[in-house]
This record gives C-alpha cells, structure tokens and sequence, in this order.
C-alpha cells in the first residue's frame, strides 16, 4: 500500500495522472472517518491511497457574487461554523453540525461524505433543497459539474473517473433563502439518520424545496408536500395536509419495506419541525 | 518511511508504515498507551487525541496525515508532578470507574474548554457526545467538566 | 457506636490519579514485542459444518507462526461458567469448533509475530461450508418438536419453583401478560484480552482482565488435564466488565496456543469481535399471570419464563434459576409458581450480565404489576405499599431470610422527594409530547449463600515493618471500587489512613481462594472477611505490643497510625512496633481468616422516572430519575453514587436503545459501536440519588450490594412512565421510536373500532 500526500491542487493533479498511466487502483482519502474504518475491516482491499487532507485549496469555504463555493475538504466543523454558511444556508451548517461527534466533524468533509454516498448521508439532503452543484476537476484541470444525486446514486461508490475528483461544491445565492434541517436516529447525538428532511424556501411564495434523506440511495423530492407548503398558509387543515403529504411521499418511495410504518409516521414529527420553524422564521419576517 | 511531526511539544521523527493509524504509531511506535483503541471506527472516542489543536479520533487518521502537524495526548497535559486541572477535577468529581474512557474523555473536554472557556452543561454534554463511558453515567464527568472549567477561569484571571 | 472516620466517607478511589492520568497499563498497553499476536477466526455462518480449512495462504506470509484449525481442538468440552466438579451445568463448548452454532463461533487463530500480520493472515483463510439453516426464535426453540442442533445435548433445560396453593379464587383480578426482554452487548470499554505463557517450572501462566480468576484456572486445569497448582492466573487491570468477563472467555483459546507452541502468546479482540464472539445478556419471553383481589392484594402470580442462552450452555441456566429466585423476596404473595425454561438457539452465547437475570425477571413483573395496578384503578405506588415485603420477613420459597429490608422505607421516602402523588396526576398532555412518571420496585442478592454454589474466602493480613497494611486477597477491581472499599473497612479497624493499606487483586498461585468479584458478593462477603480479619490482627497486635512493652494489653490501643498506652500515655508508631515485634519475639504481626457468610439478605431499591415522548417520531427522553436504595450502609457514598449512575445508564439503554439483533440467516445486524446504539451524554438524565441506610446485620458495619441492584428497575420504570403518558400497554423491551409508533398505531386502531 502506497499513501501520496499532495499539498495543493497542482501535486494532485500529478499524482492522478501518474495513478492512471500505470495504471493502479487507487482511493481518494479525505477525512478518512468512513474510508479507513472501511479498509481495516476488509483487509483485502489494500488500495494505493491519496489524500487529500492536505490539499490546501480544497479547504476554502469561499464566498463569490452569485454562489458560495465549499472546498470538498471543508470538514463538517468549518461548515457548522461558518458564519455565512449559518446564515445563507442555514440547513447545511445545521446538518454538518448533527454528523458524528466533534471528532467526527473535525475531520470528516463534504466531499468525502457525497463520494462515499451513503443513504444516511447527512449533507445530501440540505445540499440538494440548497440546489447545490458538484464541481469536478480532472487530472488535467478539465472542469464539469454534477448534481449531488448523480454522485449519491451508487451507494458505497461515487460515479466519478479514476482521474476525477471533487473539487467543491456550489451553492447558489438567493436572496430571501430560509432552509432547516431535521433528522431522527437511534439516539439524540450521534446517531446514523433513519430518516431526515432538508427544506429550502424563500420569503414569498414559488420557490420551496423539500428533501427527504435515508429513504433511498439519494434524496427523494417530496413535490406534493412542497406544493402545500407553498400555499403558506399556516392553517391547522393545511398542517394536517402538509403531514399527509409527506406521509404518501414515503408510502410511495418505500413500498414493503419493513421500516415503511416507522418512516410514513415518523415523517410527520419531522414534518412538523419544519412546519412550525418555517411558519417562525416566514411570520417574523 | 519517516515522518516529522511534533508530539506533546516536542519534535519527533517517526518511521511508519503507509497503511498505520495515527493510533497505530502513538501506542505501539511511541509508547504513548494513554490512547486507547475501543471500537476501531471513530464511534467511542477512546482515542481521542488534539490534532492541530482539535479533538480527532486517532483510530480515523493515518499517521502520514500527521506529518508535519501537532499531536497532543493526554501524556502531553500534566507533568509528573501534577496533574492538569481537568484531570484534577475528574479526581475531585469521581469521574473515572474502570479509567479505559477518560485520556480520551479527557482530551475531549480539553477541546471543548480551549474553545468554549465556559460550556453550559448542555454544551459540555455536546462537547463529549462522541466518547462513549459505560460506567460513570457521565454526571460525574460533566460535574467536573463544569468545575474544570470553573478553576481554569479563576486560574487564568 | 463510635463515630467512624473512614467508613461512610467519600474516601478516594485508589488508583484514580494513575487512571487520570493514562498511565495506568491495561493488558493491551504492555509494549508489543515479546509475545506472539493472535487473532481469532471467527464463523461467518450461524450453523453449518466445516468442509475445508484452507490456510496455506496465510501461512506463507510474512511473520506468520502458525495456524490453527478446529483440527486442533482438544476434543473435551467445557462450560465457561463452572468452577467446582458437582455442577451439573452442560459441559459443550469446544476450543476451536468444525460445527460453528452461531456468527461468531470460534474455528481457529492465526499466531503471528505482530497484531497487522496477525490480522491480515486470519482475513486469508479460506474455508468452506456446509450450511443448515439457523434456529433463531427462542419461542419456536422452546416447542416440544423442535429438535435439538446440538448433538446429545438437551434443547431444553426446565426449572421450577413454587410454593402455596396452586387455585385462584373466583372473584380476583387477573391480568395475563407477555414480555420480551432483549439480548445485550455488555459494553465494556476494554475489548476482550489475554495472555498465557509457560514459566518456569511448567506452570501455565495466564494473565487476564476477569472477574473470577479461580474460576479461569478451573476451567484451563479442566480442560487441558493440567495439575491446578501449574495453572496460575493472574488478574489484570480491567476496562470494565458488568459481568462480561465473570465467565471463562478467551483463556481457552489462548493457553491453548501457548501450550501447543511453547511461545507466550496475546489474545486480543477487537470491537465486532468482542460483540459476536464473548456472551450478551441473555434475552427472555416471560409469560405472567397476577391475581389481586378488589383491594389490590396480591393473591397469586404464575411466570413462565423462556431464556434464551444462545449456542451454547454457558451460565444461563444458572440465570434462569436466578430469576426464579428473586420473585419470592419483593412482595408478599400468598402463593406462587415460577417455570424457567433455558432454550438453545443459533445465536451469540448469553451469561452473566449485571444483575444476573434480574433485570430481566424484574421488567417482566414490574411492568405487569403497572398493567394490574390500571385494571385495579390503583396508583402504581399504593398497589406496591399494600405488597411489599416487611423488614425480617422470610423467604416463603425458601431462600436465605430477607433480613433488614428496607424496600417500604425506599418507595415512602421516594415517593415524597420525587413528589409522586402530585406528579402522577397530572395529565401526560394530548399534543405531540406526552410527559409520564413511573416506578419500579426491586430486589437483589447479597452472595451466593443459600444457593447451590459455596460461598467463601481467605485473606491474609500483615502489617510491614513502615506500619502500612498488605491485604493478601484474591479480589478482582473492576472499577467499581472494591479495592478501595475493601481498604476504608480495614482502615477504621486498624486506624491508619486508607492510602496505608495495599489490597491485592487474585493471583490464583499467591493469594487465597475467593469465588469472585460476582453476585454482588464483594461488600457484604469480602467486605465482612476483611472486617474480621482486621479485627483479628487488631487484637493480634495489640497483644503483641504488649508482650513487647510488658504491660497489659488492654491498656493499649491503636490511635491513627500509633499505638498508644493509657497509662504512660506514650504513643508509639505501628511500623516501630512491628520491628520490635519481629526482633524480639520473631513474630510477624500478621494473621489469616476463613470467613464464610451465614446470612445472604436482600438488598433492595425503587426507581422513579419522568418521560417526555415524542409521539409523532417515537422518541423518549428521560427527563427526571430518581434512584432510591437500601443499602444497610454506605461504606462510600461517593462511590455508591457512582455505581448508580452508571447502572441507570445501562438500565436506560436496556429500555430505550439497546439491542442485539439478527437477520434471517442470524448474522449480527449491530455488531458495532455505530449500530449498537449504547447511551451516550446528551441522552443521560440527571440522576437524583436517595439512600436508606438502616443497617443489614451480617454485612461490613451494616453494608450490603449495590453494584447490580442499582441497574435492575431502570428499564421497568422508564416503560410504566412511557405506558403511563401513552395509555399503551407496550411489553416489549426496548421501547425504540418504531415500537412506540407502532403501539399508537394500534392503540389509534383500537380506540377507531
């Protein structure tokens, strides 16, 4: 086993263009929370690795005139930190700050949780109500963009070339954006999500995005309750038919599955957090 | 291969194998045994160790990631003589039973004390929601979280 | 009596400042290297055969020094929780099985020079199966036609007890009910080790982390056909055990290495490991059956209890019998059956568990007394008032005397500080959060007197020529304090400071024989041992010192640290007084004791805890505790504090989080720290703690248990605070968010019809 430990993005870039000339089979270690606990215990898979961790460029949480860009190594205690992402994008500092423990965010990144691509992936809901975009750079600095989604859409394994990476991700600036996020787990702290929501809506009525996490291999849209929801009308029949909404979302994301009579109630709670915080924010004005 | 990085303060050069954890190199390369290895995948926190000042599961870190930066054990907090005034107040409050949790429990209220000098309860709870003890019930640990940080404050003004 | 100066005092913890500051040396924290490293390999089918065991990969790499098979077994099995040869407990565990019985079962080891090696040579063996399918379900496992998996070996182990008149009368209340406890990880931080080696002389050197090292040597001696006395164990700093590490785990294993190789060898496990391959609390479906009468008195109750002991015997059919015999020593009840039946499945060993049984025993009976007392209309508390047992009442099922039980005083008194009559009226609320308060009663032993198994123990104790004390004792620290209890009780005999008195830990070829740190034994056993002895050489002493001082002994007393004179006033050091003992009489001031307890009293406490559910996801968080305990005495209650907060964690894990379960083909759904989901901080309640301390005859200046106790009514009263808010009848335990949808789904239903 070989580990290369780029400084910055140019090193990086050397070290993927040597990786698939040999070509080798290699990994991209980033935070290293979920990739080293999976290599120890498969002691078969002995991949070259390359880690990221010391790529400075990957690390800035930058702010630009129409979208904010998130080095795909801003580890979970930046984010949650950050005083414009709390601001802007309040469900993503929300959600990183609920990922594992203070050690866990201390290293733990972005992009290593999108590349991972777990159901239970905290930031894969905020991150698409936030209508974020993936920017992936090549060994040759080749550029293109994807959506969370499509690098979620193989749990275990993300959809990227052997010669690509993510360089950050890209949040839009809306002005008048109000996002939450909630989940439940097996306990308070620290707990893997068994079900959560990310809302993103503005002030006046037409723009909302629900997404609902662990409920498939990415985040489900939940359209109908989206449409509810964006009638504003925070009226207790409304409430109700917002819940029920979300209730036949799941019942149609779900069908049979043994955690179905859980998750189509259980939504409900979440539904209602988001229900009360969002009716706050939008009647404080 | 050999890396260079500091270890509770002092400048250490230390040969390594690629696929070793940074708990790997503290316990069997440095002899560092305060470091404990309890679940192997970042979930118990008996690892606990500051990595450039933050708490970190060593058990989730290669030892190459170290190179260059600062590692500090609870081997780095007290002198043989006495003991750091969060170790003190985990002596005064009883929070220790069988002692397997607390380098790493201890390490982590050290984070949380550098950057939040004085936590509300909840918040020290918060602090050491990634270390897991099955003895103590955690009161005497918060108790004496809230003390340390009690006489750090007095200590330091 | 007199006013004590260390017994009841918040004395410190021996080895707290070692422990605090990480220099303590867990087995695990000796230096690599001088040893050979050992791995396990471990079955990744529930049931099957062996067809082939293919290592010729691993023993071609690097560093490796030998693999081992089930070819290796030594054919004879043991039971891991035996230790004297009338018990009857099956003998069916192999070393190293072809015919694994569960995910986890023991095939083989891969000796290596390092731990990575070691690890890697064990994931390149590759063997074959034959697979059958998994018997899962202790329900379906108990059925007449169900046939045993494992050869000539029963599929069920039936116990009773019973005493009075089996008929009901017509008019009483009855309230039939079913509950399920679940299988647990115990959870102790340190992972399971070890490390056995030939010494000198050929004895067999095995150092261990347990709580029973004498048991260790029982079962390698017996097993191996090795003299007892060239079986030394020896006992090691442990990271917590809660029970997990009373029964023979890993020992076997690793002796038998060391013996095949001649090499010193260390056994360590590793997280998934120690979850899949040590024992769990054994899980059980309780059928209960209680008849009152209009006024709420108990007349009669009927348990049919199933436990579940995994693949193998173990000590679950000692578990079972145990619950059995805490069901006579809580209320008075006129007559009573308990049927326990021990039943074989395909699933991780079970054993001893903090609380051996009780609380299992107790969730089954606590929550169902809670769904008689709805059916009577009676308050929780009051229907328990007009049962509970009186102090000196005796066992109707003949167990050992109650003695000074406590248990009314515990539920008067915590009903006031916990202000139950104001709180349990008020309405848990019909929005989302419904807030509930509930209570369990409990009881719990004080050793193994009036059980099959003995109950006894040596000590010796010397002064040393400085005047510090050395307690030679087979004790087993494991964090909770019995080191420093032992210490306090001998220091207020002799009157030095506790940090002057040395309490060993068991070494079975140098200290004298105990049972163990187990059944909650210490405080009331060893803790009595240690106060005789020390009076004992107290008078030895002094008699001593007066044959050395020439005057009369009872002119002499012992006055901290000093031997003082009455008469001439003069005050002389013990360590003074112990060289000139040994000059001029050739006498070491030493003595030795046989103590064996005649009394085994019931310890007794009442948890109160207030709920808050979330009844849209399910969630329940304890948002008040209140742990009530008759504990005769406090010996110290800082320590004693700590005992209980520790056991209302577990306990509120056994309620809420905790669970060991399985898929289909019985592999190990939670097998890890990320999906065993134990309590962590910000899930803890606060703990209010209320003792009662009215002195048990027979214990160390009135003390007696609370290491088990304290975890035993936790999971009951948070499920009757959870009942009471919902208006649920939930039995299941643990009371996870989807179990709680689900009965207020039926619940909704129900109330629809």
């Amino acid at each position: 086993m070989r580990v290369d430990t780029p400084s910055n993005v140019s090193e990086l870039r050397d070290v993927l263009r040597s990786a698939v000339a040999v070509p080798r089979k290699c990994s991209l270690l980033a935070g290293g929370t979920d990739l080293l606990v999976h290599l120890r215990a498969s002691p078969d898979l002995s991949p070259d690795l390359i880690d990221l961790s010391g790529v400075k460029e990957l690390k800035n949480i930058e702010i630009h005139r129409d979208h904010m860009e998130i080095g795909a190594c801003a580890t979970f205690s930046q984010i949650e930190g950050h005083p414009l992402v709390q601001e802007r994008f309040s469900a993503l500092a929300r959600a990183a700050s609920l990922v594992g423990s203070p050690q866990i965010r201390n290293l733990g990144t972005i992009g290593g949780n999108l590349a991972n691509a777990s159901p239970a992936a905290d930031s894969l809901p905020p991150l698409c109500a936030l209508e974020a975009s993936l920017l992936i750079e090549n060994a040759e600095g080749a550029q293109s963009t994807l959506s969370p989604a499509q690098v979620a859409s193989a749990p275990g394994k993300d959809s990227l070339h052997a010669d690509q990476y993510i360089r950050a991700v890209l949040l839009p600036l809306r002005e008048n954006l109000l996002s939450f996020f909630v989940k439940t787990g097996s306990r308070k702290a620290v707990a893997i999500s068994k079900l959560s929501l990310a809302l993103a809506l503005s002030f006046e009525p037409g723009h909302v995005r629900l997404f609902a996490g662990s409920l498939g291999t990415s985040p489900i849209r939940m359209e109908a309750a989206e449409a509810v929801l964006d009638r504003r009308d925070w009226t207790e029949a409304n409430h109700t038919a917002f819940l029920d909404a979300l209730s036949g979302a799941v019942e149609r994301a779900i069908p049979g599955r043994a955690s179905l009579p859980f998750k189509r109630l259980a939504v409900r709670g979440l539904g209602d957090d988001l229900w009360t915080a969002a009716k706050e924010a939008i009647s404080r004005g | 291969m050999i890396i260079e990085l500091t270890v509770n303060g002092t400048l250490r050069s230390v040969e390594i194998t690629p696929s070793m954890r940074l708990l790997d190199m503290l316990r069997n390369v440095l002899g560092l045994t305060s470091v404990k290895e309890g679940c192997s995948e970042g979930e118990c926190g008996a690892c606990t160790v500051l990595l450039d000042g933050k708490a970190v599961t060593s058990c989730t870190v290669l030892a190459v990631q170290a190179r260059g930066r600062s590692v500090v054990t609870i081997e780095g907090l007290s002198s043989d003589e006495a003991l750091h005034p969060i170790q003190q107040a985990f002596v005064d409050h009883d929070a220790i039973q069988c002692g397997f949790c607390t380098p790493g429990m201890i390490m982590s209220a050290y984070a949380l004390l550098k950057h939040t000098p004085s936590p509300t309860r909840e918040e020290i709870q918060r602090g050491i929601e990634g270390n897991l003890c099955r003895c103590t019930g955690y009161l005497p640990i918060i108790d004496a979280i809230e003390d340390a940080a009690r006489r750090m404050r007095t200590h330091e003004s | 009596m007199a006013e004590l100066k260390y017994v009841g005092r918040d004395v410190q913890r021996n080895d707290i400042v070692e422990k605090a500051s990480g220099r303590i040396k867990y087995m695990g924290d000796r230096m690599q290297g001088g040893a050979a490293h050992a791995r396990l390999i471990l079955s990744p089918i529930a049931r099957g055969r062996v067809v082939s065991f293919d290592a010729s990969e691993a023993e071609r790499m690097p560093g490796v020094l030998r693999v081992f098979s089930p070819k290796d077994d030594p054919g004879k099995r043991f039971n891991s929780a035996l230790f004297l040869p009338d018990q009857t407990d099956l003998q069916d565990h192999p070393v190293f099985t072809d015919k694994p019985l569960f995910v986890g079962d023991i095939l083989g080891a891969v000796l290596a020079k390092d731990e990575e090696t070691a690890r890697a040579a064990a994931a390149a063996v590759k063997i074959g199966f034959e697979e059958e399918a998994p018997l899962l379900d202790m329900e379906q496992a108990a059925l007449p036609q169900t046939p045993s998996f494992r050869e000539g070996m029963p599929q069920v182990v039936e116990g009773k007890i019973a005493y009075g008149e089996e008929s009901l009368p017509g008019d009483a209340i009855i309230l039939e009910s079913v509950v399920r406890t679940q299988k647990i990880h115990h959870g102790a931080m340190e992972n399971h080790i070890c490390e056995a080696r030939m010494e000198y002389g050929g004895v067999l050197l095995v150092e261990t982390p347990c709580q029973m090292a004498f048991t260790v040597r029982y079962v390698l001696a017996d097993l191996f056909g090795i003299p007892f006395n060239k079986v030394r164990v020896v006992k090691t700093p442990v990271g917590g055990a809660f029970g997990g590490k009373q029964e023979v785990g890993i020992e076997p294993h690793c002796a038998l290495m060391a013996l095949k190789t001649g090499l010193p060898v260390r056994l360590a496990l590793d997280r998934t490991q120690t979850i899949l391959a040590t024992r769990t609390r054994a899980a059980s479906v309780g059928r209960i059956l209680i008849a009152a009468d209009r006024e709420g008195n108990l007349l009669r109750r009927e348990m049919d209890v199933i436990v579940d002991a995994g693949a193998y015997a173990t000590g679950t059919q000692r578990v079972m019998m145990a619950m059995g015999k805490k069901t006579s020593r809580l209320y008075r009840i006129p007559s009573q059956s308990f049927r326990g039946r021990t039943v074989f499945t395909n699933t991780t060993p079970a054993g001893a568990c903090r609380g051996y049984g009780s609380p299992q025993i107790h969730a089954i009976t606590e929550i169902a007394m809670d769904l008689l007392a709805r059916k009577l209309l009676l308050d929780p508390a009051e229907f328990r008032l007009k049962n509970l047992v009186h102090p000196w009442d005796t066992d109707p099922a003949g167990g050992p005397a109650l003695g000074n039980a406590r248990i009314r005083d515990c539920l008067v008194r915590g009903m006031e500080v916990f202000r139950w009559n104001e709180r349990r009226v008020i309405p848990s609320g019909t929005g989302r959060f419904r807030r509930g308060v509930g209570l369990a009663c409990c009881t719990h032993g004080n050793g193994y007197f009036g059980s099959p198994y003995p109950d006894f123990m040596s000590m010796a104790m010397r002064f040393c020529e400085d005047g510090t004390v050395l307690v030679n004792a087979g004790l087993q620290e494991l964090g909770n304090g019995t080191l420093t209890t032992i210490g306090q009780i001998v220091a207020e005999v002799l009157d030095l400071p506790p940090e002057r008195v040395e309490v060993s830990e068991s070494d079975t070829s140098t200290t004298p024989f105990d049972v163990g740190c187990v059944a909650s034994r210490v405080t009331y056993v060893c803790g009595s041992c240690a106060l005789e002895l020390a009076e004992k050489l107290k008078s030895r002493f002094l008699g001593q010192c007066a044959r050395v001082l020439a005057v009369d002994a009872h002119r002499l007393s012992l006055k901290n640290g000093n031997v003082v004179d009455s008469e001439e006033g003069g005050r002389r050091s013990y360590g003074g007084m112990v060289c000139r003992i040994a000059k001029e009489l050739r006498e070491e001031a030493g003595e030795y004791l046989h103590y064996k307890p005649e009394a085994n009293p019931a310890s007794y406490g009442v948890h109160f805890a207030e709920t808050l559910t979330d009844t849209l996801t399910g969630t329940v968080e304890v948002t008040d505790y209140l742990a009530v305990h008759d504990v005769g005495r406090a010996i110290n209650p800082r320590l004693l504090r700590g005992q209980i907060y520790g056991g209302v964690q577990m306990g509120v894990g056994m309620a809420l989080s905790e669970e060991l379960v399985y898929d289909s083909k019985g592999r190990p759904k939670s097998a890890s720290l990320s999906r065993y989901t134990m309590i962590n901080a910000p899930s803890m309640p606060k703990v209010g703690v209320l003792l009662v301390e009215e002195g048990e005859p027979g214990g160390p200046f009135g003390g007696k248990s609370i290491g088990e106790i304290c975890t035993v009514p936790v999971a009951p009263a948070i499920a009757n605070a959870v009942n009471a808010s919902l208006g649920t009848m939930m039995t299941e335990l643990p009371f996870t968010p989807e179990r709680i949808l689900a009965a207020l789904s039926a619940r909704r239903e129900t109330n629809a019809r």
